[in-house]
């Protein structure tokens, strides 16, 4: 409680507090720093390189996923699993770009701003611990695995992720019309969250 | 508590409720989810797993867990303990032989820290069978009255006909609901 009223700055990028600060005077020091760890968390979100840490994710899993109506046991451990791998990937990350990060910091911060956590970044975060969402996720990409391993090569080519805000047009990864697998998070969500790298700083006034 | 978890916890919609339904192999666990559902009951075999479902009922979204009850898989139970708000034992009314055994179960989960907050709501199911023991006897032999840890109601039902099934979700929802939504 107490760390969390007096941040240190110096950890920040400059460039950012800067902006920060232009754009919110009645911000609280706390609060800046929570609007510019929001900020951090989409462009976590929106790298490259967690996409491919979902892929990984997905690849070394999918063949335990069955198109049944029954789940079986396992399931909930790999979807324990992927929740933990990606906060864990979010924290090391955020410490990674906020020298002396602290999670549990932040939680108490999110925790305090409860009717202002909205959009589509934490729509996003909760969709991640969703058991049936999970489920879909698996069975979306073994389909695509197994059963159209051409369209696959191109399904993978999830360039919209990788290039926020126009650049490539997304279109590829829609292209196919009929897919399904359109609801994949990493195909439909991530982007349309492209390029909106401020959308979540809904406290700037 | 991990980042997601607690935003899950914070963005967890009003009117939003969580059942767990559990009890021994064989009780009818699986068919009074489908039936309640409106959903064919003729083709369901033993539960190797867990099933869910979402249910939109009285305004209020219920996602139902419905977890095997064959001993070998009563371990994985816990897995689904956290953030339930209403446990539904279901018993097979027709089934004395097990009575006991389903008693200790039902007792060892209303000791689980997890489920302390949890509406108990036990279904004697199978009514529509001759030889099932009315409400009233299961209620004796599983020592309902000595509960006090738990808001609990008992319903004999069955899930082959559907009767009562309805009156037992409704009394769980309100009791859930007067808990919790009502603190707004």
């Amino acid at each position: 409680m107490a760390t969390a009223a007096v941040p240190e700055f110096d950890d920040l990028e400059p460039m950012d507090f800067q902006e920060e600060m232009l754009g919110s005077s009645n911000s609280s020091i706390a609060d800046t720093k929570f609007d510019v760890t929001v900020g951090y968390i989409e462009e976590i979100i929106m790298d490259e390189e967690f996409q491919d840490l979902q892929n990984n994710f997905l690849d070394k899993y999918y063949v335990e996923f069955e198109d049944t109506e029954e789940n079986k046991f396992v399931y909930t451990d790999i979807h324990k699993e992927w929740v933990e791998t990606i906060e864990k990937y979010l924290e090391t990350n955020l410490a990674r770009k906020m020298p002396g990060f602290h999670m549990q910091e932040f939680a108490q911060a999110l925790e305090s701003r409860k009717d202002e956590v909205c959009g589509e970044i934490f729509d996003m975060l909760v969709s991640f611990t969703d058991f049936l969402a999970f489920k879909e996720l698996m069975l979306d990409y073994r389909a695509e695995k197994e059963g159209r391993s051409i369209d696959l090569l191109e399904d993978l080519v999830i360039t919209s992720m990788s290039k926020p805000a126009g650049g490539a047009a997304p279109a590829p990864a829609v292209g196919g019309g009929s897919r399904q697998g359109t609801t994949q998070p990493q195909l439909a969500v991530l982007p349309a969250a492209g390029g909106s790298k401020h959308s979540s700083k809904h406290r700037v006034k | 508590m991990g980042l997601l978890t607690i935003l899950k916890k914070m963005k967890q919609k009003e009117k939003e409720v969580r059942l767990l339904m559990l009890g021994l192999d064989n009780a009818g666990k699986t068919t009074i989810l489908k039936k309640f559902n409106g959903e064919d009951i003729n083709t369901i075999s033993p539960t190797l797993g867990f099933n869910i479902k979402t249910l939109e009922h009285r305004g209020f979204k219920l996602n139902v867990w419905d977890v095997g009850g064959q001993k070998s898989l009563r371990s994985y139970w816990r897995n689904y303990y956290e953030s339930t708000d209403g446990l539904i034992w279901v018993v097979d009314s027709a089934d004395k032989r097990r009575l006991d055994d389903c008693k200790k179960e039902m007792q060892a989960l209303l000791l689980e820290e997890r489920l302390a907050g949890a509406t108990l709501l036990v279904f004697a199911n199978k009514q529509d069978l001759p030889g099932a023991l009315p409400a009233q006897q299961i209620r004796e032999v599983l020592e309902l009255d000595n509960i006090t840890t738990h808001h609990w109601l008992i319903q004999g039902c069955s899930a082959v006909t559907g009767e009562n099934l309805l009156q037992g979700m409704d009394w769980i929802i309100d009791d859930i609901s007067s808990r919790i939504f009502t603190m707004d």
